[in-house]
């Protein structure tokens, strides 16, 4: 199905194809959300996931109103709140809204080429942490009572949802960086092989792994790409760990997007200059040719 | 290309803007008469807390474990009118300390001569409390211990005291952190309830069987607990019953107390206004626990567990971290409210924090009692790394303020922190963290230690907003408390007579704190023209033979009068105070009951309901106001109380 534009003095309406991957990750997301609330003790607080969700959703609608004259059903905005609501913590309901107002707004005004930069939500979180006079960390992993059952089980519907959503090599990239560098951890030291591996069963992980990294906007598309996008993000965690930076996961995607556009310029540089010099020397070949 | 700024010009305007609006702002409230000085050392009753020392296998995590056992309690155990130290230490072999007020502010260390000194040849002291479990009218004394017996000592009314554990059978071997006195069934007898932290037995890997889980001699390295939000596999917890005739029996099972929690600490009250004291446990790695007493329904009462709306024990969004449980009535609505310490660090853990569950009627909820944190709206959540909390009202204005202790253990350097090791074990499924192997060397690394300790004002109502949200201003280190140890239990205790609380801090494994309270001398100093602060005192002995038959229920107080009720009224405002000085970490409080009453120079009644359902009044024209009054059960002529001022 593709997407609908319904014209009606010149304002659109514009509703997502059904085949929108970011469709399957709200839904996955919102059945992690029911069952961690009703059957696995969540223990994350109603008002705050709400508050999250009204803020991202509404801001997104307004914002996007406002710069295009177009009033989308806020797909995105869901994303961004139900990620802020389910990762981010804070005794402080007002940091919600104001991390929900940075998330959204770094996808308008942090661009390149016309594409948003950072991941919004890990964008407002990552900002969160180092903005906010230590009133946010990021939630516990101790959601989904610490049963392993139930980490085997968010693991293997993540997976699925990950190759629905093409970025199952995104995610084995990062595991396997993540497994690599938690090795090295334990050869030099830092601790035991629970220690290093042990967090891979927990929910923040988990969280981590299936809610923030698939974002489509902002991790790559090409199949090689995915996988060393993933991988480096893996190492890049992995160094911060041997530092004992907690929250590595979120500074490390912070860094891996803005490093892709930079990674870009400099690839299409080079591209450039090697087309040029080719160009020159075509040029010189068909001179001497010629004379 | 071009790349315009003013879109990043505007998220970094944004971003500061932001920042700007969430950085904490500091409320206005002047407290320039309460001052707080720590007079331990001047006044004799000092003491360095001696840590516990477990087997050399757990070595990696031994600031861990050996993090709990500073406690102290506070009791007249000689009747002098004058309140008593009793302090504990936890190394091997160590003495505990009973400090006896002898006037003027000063005390001295009789522990060796009453006996009561030598608690730690075998296992290690962890909290105690003063209680009359025989009725005689002197204070008995039960120190609980982690891996020996805990031991009941008699007052033997000459200044000494006899160790009767083994007549009573209450030496229950175990992990006790914890300890109330309470009159669970009403019939005028000081019931006992250990928290216990640690199970007391394991299993042998060698064997396959259960063992004792000695912690000096192990059987194993798998001693922690199971997860850090459902762990079931600690130490029971223990209610013995008293039966009157200087033995107790162990009822826990059969009143329903059988969960296996890690239980930090217990404390009391009649939370549904019943008649009946409830319970609330605070549990590490797990939901507290919430009981309510069905004592007004059947007989023998049993205790009735509250599940909350998610199916889970407690009373709400646990934090699965509880340390430290006081009841009073923090709001004035007539119904007590709970306070309970937990966890908050900046930047690493800041959604939780410690609670304060406001007690609001609700007939659809179990118990009649429906429960709300409001702790982060009015300010009082933020209480480091939360050991002992306890209400009172420091600065006798007629509200109830805060004090909490904090602080896990102190590294060499504060910025080299054991945060990150330990979130990273916390971020695991279960089983994970049940092995002390599988944990980092914590060495001397820092865990949320140099934190100070936090005071919680309540800011008083303004005149021309009478219906403004409760609130605190936290103002500890403005008011003279600067220490930086790690703080564990709290008693409160008027040690000079003056009206003004003071409170003696046990200090983990560092110099304990005698704080005394300079709120009247200095209020009389600051101005003459300021209108003086009263306060009005009572000491209640119950007299356990004036029974009273209810249907076919005998009812009665003890002597102790522990769940004993007093309203105060003054200028149409209640206050209500409720006997449950066991109450808290690692401590006791003292019996008497101070009332601030602000400038107030009158008092209009005094309501007491007695745990036998007596009630009695006193009217304000037999009273005397900045005086402790003893008042006993049954005798509605009120006198002035032992070492009352002249």
């Amino acid at each position: 199905m593709q997407p609908q534009t319904l014209t009606q003095k010149k304002i659109e309406f514009i509703i997502p194809s059904l085949r929108d991957p970011r469709i399957t990750v709200f839904a996955a997301n919102l059945l992690w959300i029911i069952l961690g609330h009703e059957v696995l003790y969540f223990n994350r607080s109603s008002e705050q996931l709400v508050t999250a969700l009204l803020a991202c959703t509404i801001l997104d609608v307004i914002v996007t109103f406002v710069m295009s004259r177009k009033i989308v059903v806020p797909l995105s905005g869901l994303l961004t709140g139900l990620s802020i609501g389910l990762l981010l913590a804070s005794y402080d309901l007002r940091l919600f809204v104001v991390v929900s107002a940075w998330s959204i707004a770094s996808k308008y005004l942090i661009k390149l080429k016309g594409q948003h930069i950072f991941n919004p939500s890990n964008f407002g979180i990552v900002a969160a942490l180092l903005l906010t006079h230590g009133l946010a960390s990021v939630a516990p992993g101790s959601q989904w009572g610490g049963d392993f059952r139930f980490a085997l089980v968010i693991f293997a519907i993540g997976l699925v949802t990950m190759w629905r959503v093409q970025r199952l090599r995104i995610v084995l990239g990062w595991l396997t960086g993540y497994v690599l560098l938690g090795l090295l951890r334990m050869a030099v030291g830092q601790g035991g092989l629970i220690f290093v591996l042990g967090p891979l069963t927990g929910a923040e992980f988990a969280l981590f792994t299936f809610v923030m990294i698939p974002d489509p906007k902002t991790t790559p598309t090409e199949k090689d790409a995915q996988v060393w996008f993933g991988l480096m993000l893996g190492i890049l965690d992995g160094f911060m760990r041997l530092a004992e930076i907690r929250f590595s996961m979120f500074y490390a995607l912070f860094i891996m997007c803005a490093a892709r556009p930079l990674i870009s310029i400099i690839r299409e540089k080079i591209a450039s200059t090697v087309s040029d010099e080719g160009m020159l020397r075509v040029f010189r070949l068909s001179r001497a040719k010629a004379e | 290309m071009k790349l315009s700024l003013i879109p990043y010009l505007a998220m970094t305007i944004l971003l500061w803007a932001g920042s700007w609006y969430l950085k904490p702002h500091e409320v206005d409230f002047s407290q320039e008469a309460l001052r707080f000085s720590d007079v331990s050392r001047t006044s004799g009753c000092s003491n360095t807390h001696s840590k516990v020392s477990l087997s050399p296998q757990f070595d990696n995590i031994m600031p861990w474990l050996s993090s709990v056992g500073a406690a102290v309690c506070a009791g007249d155990f000689d009747n002098d009118g004058l309140i008593d130290f009793y302090v504990t230490n936890s190394g091997r072999n160590t003495s505990n300390r009973l400090f006896h007020n002898i006037g003027s502010g000063k005390f001295e260390d009789i522990a060796v001569k009453a006996g009561v000194a030598d608690c730690n040849r075998d296992g290690a002291s962890m909290d105690a409390i003063f209680f009359d479990y025989d009725n005689d009218g002197d204070e008995d004394l039960y120190v609980v211990k982690w891996g020996a017996p805990n031991i009941l000592f008699e007052n033997q009314g000459d200044g000494t005291f006899k160790d009767v554990t083994a007549r009573a059978g209450v030496g229950y071997w175990g992990y006790a952190n914890g300890v109330i006195a309470f009159d669970y069934d009403r019939d005028g007898l000081l019931d006992i309830l250990v928290a216990n932290y640690f199970p007391d037995s394991v299993v042998n890997p060698a064997t396959g069987r259960l063992a004792r889980n000695d912690l000096w001699n192990p059987v194993t390295s798998r001693i922690m607990h199971t997860t850090f939000t459902h762990a079931v596999n600690g130490g029971r917890n223990v209610l013995y019953k008293n039966m009157g005739n200087g033995t107790f029996k162990d009822v826990t099972l059969e009143v329903g107390l059988g969960h296996t929690g890690w239980s930090l600490d217990v404390g009391s009250g009649d939370l549904n206004n019943d008649g009946w004291p409830d319970l609330y446990v605070a549990n590490d790695f797990g939901a507290d626990e919430l009981y309510f007493n069905t004592g007004a329904s059947e007989f023998p009462p049993r205790f009735r567990i509250v599940i909350d709306p998610s199916g889970h024990p407690g009373i709400g969004n646990d934090w699965w971290k509880g340390m430290n449980v006081d009841i009073a009535d923090v709001d004035g609505n007539g119904r007590l409210d709970i306070y309970v310490t937990n966890i908050l660090a900046r930047r690493y853990k800041t959604d939780e924090g410690n609670m304060l569950w406001l007690n609001f009627p609700d007939q659809s909820m179990i118990g009649g009692c429906k429960f709300m944190n409001v702790s982060s709206q009015v300010r009082t959540n933020d209480g480091g790394w939360g050991w002992g909390g306890k209400f009172c009202d420091f600065n006798n204005d007629g509200l109830m303020d805060i004090f909490t202790v904090n602080g896990f253990t102190t590294g060499k350097d504060s910025t080299a922190t054991y945060w990150y090791q330990l979130q990273e074990m916390v971020t695991q499924t279960k089983n994970n963290a049940a092995d002390t192997k599988d944990w980092p060397v914590m060495g001397d690394r820092d865990l949320s230690g140099y934190e100070p300790s936090r005071l919680f004002l309540q800011v008083p109502q303004r005149a021309d907003n009478k219906t403004a949200p409760m609130t605190f201003v936290e103002r500890a280190t403005a008011c003279g408390i600067t220490d930086l140890y790690n703080g564990r239990g709290i008693a409160l205790a008027d040690y000079d007579n003056d009206g003004a609380v003071d409170m003696y801090i046990a200090n983990q494994g560092t110099p304990n704190c005698l704080y005394h309270n300079e709120l009247l001398t200095k209020s009389q100093t600051l101005s003459s023209d300021r209108p003086a602060i009263h306060w009005i005192g009572f000491f209640l002995v119950g007299e356990p033979s004036r029974a009273r038959r209810v249907g076919d229920r005998l009812l009665a107080s003890s002597r102790d009068a522990i769940g004993a009720r007093v309203e105060v009224w003054s200028h149409g405002v209640r206050q209500l105070r409720e006997l449950d000085y066991c109450d808290g970490f690692a401590s006791e409080s003292e019996r008497r009951i101070v009332v601030g009453l602000g400038n107030s120079t009158s008092i209009d009644r005094v309501e007491i309901t007695w745990p036998s359902g007596r009630k009695e009044q006193l009217q304000g024209s037999e009273l005397v106001i900045d005086q402790y009054h003893s008042i006993v059960e049954g005798n509605t002529t009120p006198h002035l109380a032992k070492g009352a001022q002249p």
